[in-house]
């Protein structure tokens, strides 16, 4: 048990207790706990849910001082409950939340080879209204370096069928609070590759965020801004 | 004292006039001397011992640093932890030979391409890093002989990549290959052949710049369209009053044809000319002529892509298939080890597959034999799977637009033979954002292979 403290979920615990109500049931699903952290805007106001919109994403670093993950209010409510398989075995994607269960948060960097937004530009990127020419559809994350697509509302998935070795896109576990319609990430699912993505970096992220920033957990809170606002440039395939 | 004389500075240094040196030569050397008499042959590296750490695990030797070595180097120990991993490499700098084009036109520095650590891919990833050549190989005994002494393996893999066949151009003695390998170098292996192609473009003051593309399953098959599009933007930008000429064995475009014609007809009418169907039957190095079946073409300066094949260590080492055109490995193309013999592999660009020989094959393709020898050392096996070919194209040097290639491969078991998948795709649109992902690709490469 590491100082982040592992938690195993067997059924539903009672860790899920005070959750929004509808998540299917987990089963042997992995989370690792960071940070409890309130999504705020980039003045420090609490997002409120039912204002994201459906025709963008949504960046936020988490857990990590210099690990971004996606934000998006997708335009349908996912089912959830998909089992997917990571690195560690198989867990359950929790699915949605918010109001009407449809935002969800995903990390930001591929699974593949770890392509991720950066604030001058993003190979990875979720298409809300633009059809993807990769995809042939909207509704995709698709890193474009190595056309890897993912499906969001399937709980990250890797959708492609002739590629290999390609875990799912990492899941942000995100708590909804109904009363104050506020978003909390609470921690991270499924395969993260947080240790390789700092060594594959070490460079880069010493530039950007100078020495010892960037392995550090966010506290508190997390600015939340649009894809457009967080990286100069947006590369679409 | 006299400076002309011996005058010793506080170095140690010698200075030595041309009387002293005479005494020393024939009083002060006389042992060297001695030693000069003994005529008997004399080879480096042979009856000893590589000096290495102990094996601590099967010890898995790979030769060859490239694309290819450095992945399986990687994730062979990835995948087994138990490995004892050394790979082997001749040289002791790296340069790569993916994304040199891209240099020709200034897009990019040579720190972009060599700027990578042997000695930090060794560190990171927990294998030996070990600057020798090889010169030989015993399967019997298992054992590969280097200039550095002999290297005992359990699993060996062999990634020498290519070498150049010039009698497919119709040069057969050894002088004029020697002057083509020299004066107008094909840039598909050598660090130093991108140096000397570099300085020639970049110090072209007129004429016909001619490059061409070779028949075959040659190195990188949009390499040379890339190219020309990288020299003629050069030009544009020097302005230079110069022309790409470019001969094509292939009747066609060989793939992203219409991303290519494209970019020649609407970025370069001035600068690129494009001859299909033209194999060259000869060249005359005096005239600064080529031949074809019809045609004789004269060139001002030139980049001369000879006929790829297997790396000739295939052939000194006796697992080269004779029946391959292009000399290429006698292996079980699904598994890569030499036929009848489980503990040597043939990976990368000496492979005989139909596969583009491309970096990101090797990469993909190394993974999956980091998978096989993984099983294999555990007494277990593994699915075949395809590698896939990603291949970005820079076709505008500035503004930055690429286009791009996503293939995988189709193994038929009744014909034993591979195609493209069904899912290959092709993005022949030139754009920004592949301009900015050939970059990137490039960069996520690098971090794959030392990070």
């Amino acid at each position: 048990m590491d100082r982040r403290n592992f938690i195993k979920f067997c059924g539903v615990t009672t860790a899920l207790a005070g959750f929004q109500a509808g998540y299917p049931t987990l089963r042997a699903a992995e989370l690792k706990q960071y940070n409890k952290v309130k999504l705020v805007d980039g003045k420090g106001q609490p997002i409120k849910a039912k204002n994201l919109t459906t025709k963008e994403s949504y960046v936020f670093n988490y857990p990590f001082m210099s690990t971004p993950a996606f934000l998006l209010n997708l335009p349908t409510k996912p089912p959830g409950g998909d089992k997917l398989v990571g690195k560690d075995g198989e867990y359950t994607w929790e699915g949605g939340t918010g109001v009407d269960g449809t935002v969800v948060a995903f990390t930001a960097i591929c699974s593949h080879q770890l392509s991720y937004p950066t604030k001058d530009g993003s190979p990875i990127s979720y298409y809300a209204t633009e059809p993807s020419e990769d995809a042939g559809r909207t509704g995709v994350i698709v890193c474009c370096e190595h056309d890897r697509i993912y499906d969001p509302a399937q709980g990250g998935k890797m959708i492609a069928t002739n590629k290999k070795a390609t875990q799912p896109m990492a899941a942000i576990r995100l708590e909804y609070d109904a009363a104050a319609d506020e978003l909390y990430a609470t921690g991270v699912y499924g395969t993260e590759r947080f240790n390789d993505f700092f060594k594959a970096y070490k460079k880069e992220l010493l530039e950007e965020y100078g020495p010892g920033v960037a392995k550090q957990e966010v506290a508190d809170t997390a600015a939340v801004l649009l894809l457009s606002e967080y990286s100069a440039t947006k590369d679409k395939c | 004292m006299d400076k002309g004389n011996n005058e010793i500075s506080r170095r140690g240094f010698i200075k030595l006039g041309g009387a002293a040196a005479a005494t020393l030569a024939t009083g002060g050397l006389a042992s060297s001397v001695a030693q000069a008499d003994d005529k008997k042959a004399h080879m480096v590296g042979t009856g000893a011992k590589a000096y290495l750490p102990k094996a601590k695990g099967p010890r898995l030797v790979i030769v060859g640093g490239g694309t290819s070595g450095l992945t399986i180097a990687k994730y062979a120990k990835k995948e087994y932890p138990k490995f004892d991993v050394v790979l082997v490499e001749k040289r002791d700098m790296y340069s790569s030979c993916f994304s040199s084009n891209l240099w020709y036109a200034g897009v990019i520095n040579l720190e972009f391409l060599a700027d990578h650590s042997f000695l930090d891919a060794a560190k990171n990833n927990n294998y030996t890093y070990f600057n020798a050549t090889c010169t030989g190989l015993d399967r019997a005994a298992r054992k590969l002989y280097t200039n550095q002494g002999e290297i005992a393996y359990d699993y060996l893999v062999l990634a020498p990549g290519i070498g150049y066949d010039y009698s497919r151009i119709g040069v057969k003695d050894p002088e004029t290959e020697t002057a083509l390998r020299t004066i107008y170098p094909a840039g598909f292996t050598m660090p130093t052949e991108h140096s000397t192609i570099k300085a020639k473009v970049q110090g072209f003051e007129g004429g016909v710049f001619m490059l061409n593309v070779p028949g075959g399953n040659y190195r990188c098959l949009p390499a040379p369209y890339e190219r020309a599009c990288m020299i003629a933007a050069a030009f544009k930008k020097n302005k230079v009053k110069a022309k790409v000429l470019v001969l094509d064995h292939n009747p066609d475009i060989t793939i992203k044809a219409k991303g290519f014609h494209a970019a020649f007809n609407e970025l370069y009418k001035d600068y690129i000319e494009y001859k299909p169907s033209m194999e060259i039957k000869s060249v005359d190095l005096e005239k600064k002529t080529i031949k074809t079946e019809f045609d004789t073409i004269t060139f001002d300066d030139a980049s001369i892509y000879p006929g790829v094949r297997g790396s000739k260590l295939l052939e000194q080492f006796g697992i080269m298939d004779p029946k391959n055109p292009q000399k290429e490995a006698l292996i079980d193309t699904l598994k890569y080890n030499v036929i009848g013999d489980d503990r040597v592999y043939v990976t990368g660009d000496s492979r005989p597959h139909p596969y583009s020989k491309s970096a990101n094959t090797s990469n993909t393709e190394g993974k999956y034999v980091a998978k096989v020898l993984a099983a294999r050392a555990q007494g277990k096996d593994i699915e075949w799977y395809s590698p896939e070919t990603i291949c970005y194209s820079l076709v505008n040097a500035s503004p930055l637009e690429g286009i791009s290639v996503d293939a995988t491969y189709a193994y038929d078991a009744k014909t034993k033979s591979f195609s493209f998948s069904k899912d290959t795709k092709m993005f022949e649109d030139r754009d920004a954002s592949k301009g900015r992902g050939t970059l990137s690709w490039a960069k996520g490469m690098y971090r794959d292979l030392f990070a």
